[in-house]
């Protein structure tokens, strides 16, 4: 902080006692020196006036006599009194007849009739003056005379001269007077300020300031006990703030093992999962009976319920460690709507209902948005619909709204059913996770409890909310509205999954393609699949053992696992696009094969040079595009 | 002819006229006093002849004096004055080296007195023997008077101080500065009463003429309208005024010879001022 004494109190009060000091004695000074000057221009005035008839008195009768050396003796011995610069007599023609102190040569000089001793810087040399001899009405001549200014002038000089000296002292005595007075005045405060200073640059425990009866005095021993006060607090709060920083950490750390839980669950559920759907799938490819296809079926839609509530597990969790990132990606919204109505038209079908979408007023050709989540909340609120209806239908809608920035719009949609509805009282608990409107729900309709709970999360995370109208008896509607940005270029069309049992129609054209993966029943499947793709397949058990086969062979693909015993698959990965560029060797897409569904997993392979990700469990359709993607 | 003769004379003695006029707006008029009393005295005395003067010849006219009868004879004889009223002794000077010419006189006789202290122990010429006289200027009318009446009474060492002041010598004799003053009646009688009453008159001369009226030859060609003027000044209240103030009755012309009469006086001036 820079010194600014003028700011405090002391200061100011100096401040204010020396300028009003140096005011009052500038005036002072000011005025004597009016004064001085108006009482020595009259002073200069009035000696005029004495020495003129004086004078004139004793020249009159040598004038009239014509007797000028008796008037020039006159002059001289006027002028040897002092303070004359000069005298001269001249006849009523202007001609001089005598003069003392003044050059024949010069013209005597021309009074000024508004003589002032000062006119402005500039200083008045004598006053002159010129007064005419007269006598009993006859002119005899003319007085010229100049009176000296000098000593009036110096005492002026001289007066101005002290006067400055002595206001000068006079400020600076008073200075120091006022200085030490206000030090005496205020150093409880200054003291007081200089603790208040301590306390803002962090010592809350400064030396107390002194206490005392006075104004000054009271306040220093307020200032003592807030400090006392503020200190206790301040310690308390520290107490507070470390064990809410422990219990954070421990929070922290509960939630980091919690996920690192997850993750590695998700992984150990997935990987089997994987194998039963994808043998499933291939199981059902082959030729059955109608008995033992409807069990493999039951198998399959069993694995996929399972499936989405693990997915759901999953989802909830990550969105509350905050690890859920939401996509920007452009969006055919119509598209999307048919594809969401195709997928429960059949489910619906099958129970007598109607399920339609219809959009109040234009929709934009394309959105930029998360598809993968607004589907999610889309299917979420849909097979609820479903679920909950036995008789009518539902309905989708959706309308836009513009908002004041031009690109950013708000799409609204409205989820209509005429099913069971839910009382007033219990719509507000359905949001919550792990809830339902009634536990007999559970036993009938199954369900974890945790949709709702996600569609809120991710509604909120996509910018926009949600809430629910609905009736016992008369059905529900759940609007939610989300935020997106208008999409520039058409969006491409989504490749939809078709539900049940599917493999691909196609083959790939014989491709070599190496499979890295260390669990036995995988590897299985990812033979079968391959092979039922067209291609030839290389089985490495881990990255080490993949690394000779790309070595030693030439591949058109790589599907490679990343938890692997000896060498994971991003490590592989790495070492490979190491060597391919040190040998100058093309790009060998490799795609990532894995149960690692966390957010940051497919980031973590890109990264590591890998050109795809394929999470499992996957289904066939979903392998073979993007194995296509990359041959 | 004769006619013809006539109107040329008139308009040359005109055209003289004129060119004196003429002459005389060039410069002041100077109107010379002898300094027969102070020069205050002479100036507040003689403005009312000076303004009058000035009014009828139409030109500024300057009252002037001398320091002393010496001076104002040299001046006088030096042609400065266009108007000289002096006493009798130096107005015949002036006539005779000067060409001034005579206008006119007072009529109030003129008489030189010697004063002495109205107690004091001189009755006589001879009481004043070895002490000190005053008189005024050494070529003075009333100090050639008193030299003289020193000389026929046979009064010797005397002392004689010339003051320039005419009205000052009583005061000294007064003061004991000196036993004896000489100064014309005329300024006596003008003394203040206590003055004049402590003082006493020992010797009162015959009467001679008093100041004379001389007119500068430069301005013979303006004698007429001067004279006039002069003459129209008696008539005037300022002017009897003047003339009763100073107890001289009057103007009047001069009588035959009675500036020749002045020649023995005029003379001891000429020498006086010749010896300057």
């Amino acid at each position: 902080m820079s010194f600014q004494p003028w700011r405090s109190i002391r200061g100011r009060l100096l401040f204010l006692a020396v300028a009003v000091e140096a005011l009052m004695l500038t005036l002072l000074v000011a005025n004597s020196l009016r004064l001085l000057t108006d009482n020595m221009g009259a002073q200069a005035r009035r000696q005029a006036d004495q020495m003129a008839p004086v004078l004139i008195a004793a020249i009159v009768a040598p004038l009239a006599q014509r007797d000028y050396a008796t008037v020039q003796a006159v002059l001289d011995e006027s002028a040897s009194t002092g303070g004359i610069e000069y005298l001269a007599i001249t006849d009523p023609g202007g001609r001089r007849l005598a003069s003392t102190g003044w050059s024949e040569d010069t013209p005597l000089p021309t009074p000024d009739p508004e003589f002032r001793l000062f006119e402005g810087d500039k200083q008045a040399p004598r006053y002159d003056v010129a007064i005419p001899i007269s006598i009993y009405g006859q002119k005899l001549g003319m007085l010229h005379f100049g009176l000296s200014l000098k000593q009036i002038t110096e005492a002026h000089g001289q007066l101005f001269k002290q006067g400055i000296g002595i206001a000068l002292l006079e400020i600076i005595l008073s200075a120091g007077l006022m200085g030490l007075l206000g030090y005496f005045l205020t150093r409880h405060l200054t003291a007081l300020t200089r603790a208040s200073e301590a306390v803002a640059a962090g010592n809350l425990t400064p030396p107390p300031v002194p206490e005392g009866s006075d104004d000054v005095g009271r306040l220093g021993a307020a200032f003592n006990a807030m400090s006392h006060a503020v200190a206790e607090r301040i310690g308390d709060l520290t107490a507070a703030r470390d064990e809410a920083k422990n219990l954070a950490r421990a929070a922290e750390a509960a939630a980091q093992a919690k996920t690192s839980f997850l993750a590695t669950v998700s992984h150990e559920i997935r990987t089997p999962m994987n194998g039963i759907l994808g043998m499933t799938d291939l199981a059902l490819g082959t030729h059955l009976d109608a008995e033992q296809r409807e069990y493999l079926t039951w198998v399959k839609l069993s694995g996929e319920s399972l499936l989405r509530v693990l997915n759901d597990i999953l989802d909830f969790s990550k969105i509350e460690a905050g690890q859920l990132d939401l996509e920007t990606v452009s969006l055919d919204l119509p598209a999307m709507l048919d594809s969401m109505v195709g997928i429960y038209s059949a489910q619906a079908t099958a129970k007598g209902l109607t399920l339609a979408w219809q959009a109040d007023g234009d929709l934009p050709a394309n959105v930029v948005s998360d598809p993968v989540r607004l589907r999610q909340i889309l299917s979420n609120l849909v097979s609820n619909a479903l679920k909950f209806t036995e008789h009518g239908g539902i309905t989708i809608r959706v309308h836009t709204e513009k908002t004041e920035q031009p690109a950013v719009l708000h799409l609204h949609f409205a989820i209509v059913d005429t099913g069971i509805g839910i009382e007033t009282a219990k719509q507000d608990m359905i949001f919550a996770p792990f809830s339902q409107a009634e536990s007999s729900t559970t036993r009938k309709y199954g369900g974890t409890g945790l949709g709702l709970a996600i569609v809120t999360q991710l509604v909120h995370l996509m910018g926009g909310s949600i809430h629910l109208e609905s009736r016992p008896g008369q059905g529900s509607t759940f609007y939610f509205s989300v935020s997106c940005r208008l999409g520039e270029a058409p969006a491409p069309s989504p490749h939809l999954p078709l539900p049940g049992l599917l493999l691909p129609d196609a083959y790939l054209a014989v491709k070599h393609i190496l499979l890295v993966e260390d669990t036995p029943v995988n590897q299985l499947l990812g033979r079968k699949l391959l092979a039922k793709f067209g291609c030839s397949v290389e089985l490495a058990e881990d990255g080490l053992k993949a690394l000779a086969a790309m070595k030693s062979s030439t591949f058109d693909a790589v599907l490679m696992d990343l938890q692997m015993p000896v060498m994971g698959g991003l490590e592989a990965t790495e070492l490979q696009r190491a060597r391919e560029i040190e040998e100058g060797l093309p790009r060998l897409p490799i795609i990532a094969l894995t149960a690692n569904a966390m957010a940051d997993d497919r980031e973590r392979c890109l990264a590591a040079g890998m050109d795809d990700f394929i999470a499992k469990p996957f289904r066939a359709d979903e392998m073979l595009e993007t194995l296509r993607r990359h041959l | 002819m004769i006619n013809i003769r006539r109107l040329v004379t008139r308009l040359l003695a005109a055209s003289c006229l004129f060119a004196g006029l003429a002459n005389a707006q060039e410069s002041t008029f100077k109107l010379g006093i002898a300094p027969h009393t102070s020069a205050r005295v002479i100036l507040e005395m003689y403005q009312p002849l000076r303004q009058h003067l000035e009014r009828n010849l139409g030109i500024p006219v300057e009252v002037e004096t001398a320091p002393d009868f010496t001076e104002f004879g040299r001046r006088a004889l030096n042609q400065e004055y266009d108007l000289a009223v002096t006493t009798g002794h130096q107005a015949r000077l002036y006539q005779t080296d000067a060409g001034y010419l005579p206008l006119l006189t007072y009529q109030a006789e003129f008489k030189a007195v010697g004063l002495v202290a109205k107690d004091s122990k001189y009755h006589k010429p001879a009481d004043l023997r070895g002490t000190t006289v005053l008189a005024l200027s050494p070529s003075s009318l009333v100090s050639l008077w008193g030299v003289h009446w020193l000389k026929n009474n046979n009064v010797g060492d005397i002392t004689t101080h010339y003051v320039s002041a005419a009205d000052s010598v009583s005061r000294q004799v007064l003061a004991g500065d000196a036993a004896l003053a000489f100064t014309s009646l005329a300024n006596y009688q003008k003394l203040p009463a206590e003055q004049r009453a402590a003082l006493r008159i020992l010797v009162e001369s015959e009467p001679m003429v008093g100041r004379v009226y001389m007119l500068n030859k430069r301005q013979s060609a303006a004698r007429a309208r001067i004279e006039a003027a002069l003459a129209s000044f008696a008539t005037t209240d300022e002017g009897r005024k003047y003339f009763e103030q100073n107890k001289l009755d009057g103007y009047r012309k001069l009588r035959p010879k009675e500036l020749e009469a002045m020649d023995p006086y005029a003379a001891e001036t000429r020498a006086i001022l010749k010896g300057k």
